[in-house]
């Protein structure tokens, strides 16, 4: 779902973070990620647009891509 | 009484054993590591047991309903309330959902209590989602909310391994 999804908003960078790995573990530090699977949205400041569960089906996440952009 | 103590012990083993997980199904917020003993259901384990499991398997609407009515049926049982909380938090009805919150926080002053207010404070600053399945945080990890309407440049989907 995150593949397809990333191929359908070109403008859009995506990056799956593993929270077991160092890099992973400071990102998620960053952003108060204490559970999986988790979403953050982040504008062109950087600035949290959004920080929460991540939707189950590819047309849920679609729509609460399109609410940001 | 057997019917009582049944539903109760498998109240507490179902929440210990989604506990094990860290995270609600919703992946926003624990489930609670006990239940409220103060306030157990009278009867309707079957009930219970379907309702718990639609919201396992993410079935949020089928759950919201199921535990609609059991928190109708026993308003003061805590765990109706908080799943209530659970999947109106899934579901993306924030105000809804803090209003739940609330209520099992008036019910419970344990560790139930303190999950709720774990919640509520998850959800301030929400705002409510229109039906996508999920919560839009508007401000949230340290960064300042602002009114113009930013546009989202980079994701980031947070996963492990196990």
């Amino acid at each position: 779902m995150f593949d397809a999804t990333k191929r359908q908003f070109t403008d859009i960078s995506f990056e799956q973070v593993n929270i077991d790995e160092p890099s992973g573990q400071e990102l998620a530090g960053r952003y108060g990620v204490t559970g999986i699977p988790r979403l953050v949205f982040l504008d062109s400041s950087n600035q949290v647009l959004y920080n929460g569960g991540a939707p189950m089906d590819a047309e849920s996440f679609h729509g609460l891509i399109n609410q940001h952009r | 009484m057997g019917s009582t103590s049944t539903f109760r012990r498998k109240s507490i083993l179902a929440a210990a054993l989604l506990s094990v997980c860290g995270v609600a199904a919703a992946g926003l917020l624990p489930l609670p590591m006990q239940t409220p003993l103060s306030q157990p259901a009278q009867a309707a384990p079957d009930a219970y047991q379907k309702a718990k499991g639609d919201y396992d398997s993410k079935n949020y609407a089928s759950a919201l309903a199921q535990f609609k009515a059991l928190a109708a049926a026993y308003p003061r049982n805590a765990l109706c309330h908080y799943y209530l909380a659970l999947c109106h938090q899934a579901l993306g009805h924030v105000p809804q959902a803090q209003q739940e919150f609330q209520v099992v926080q008036q019910l419970d002053r344990g560790s139930l209590g303190q999950y709720a207010a774990q919640g509520m404070r998850q959800l301030s600053g929400a705002r409510s989602s229109s039906g996508s399945g999920a919560i839009t945080i508007a401000s949230a990890g340290g960064a300042s909310s602002t009114q113009a309407r930013s546009k989202v440049r980079k994701i980031y989907e947070f996963y492990a391994d196990w």
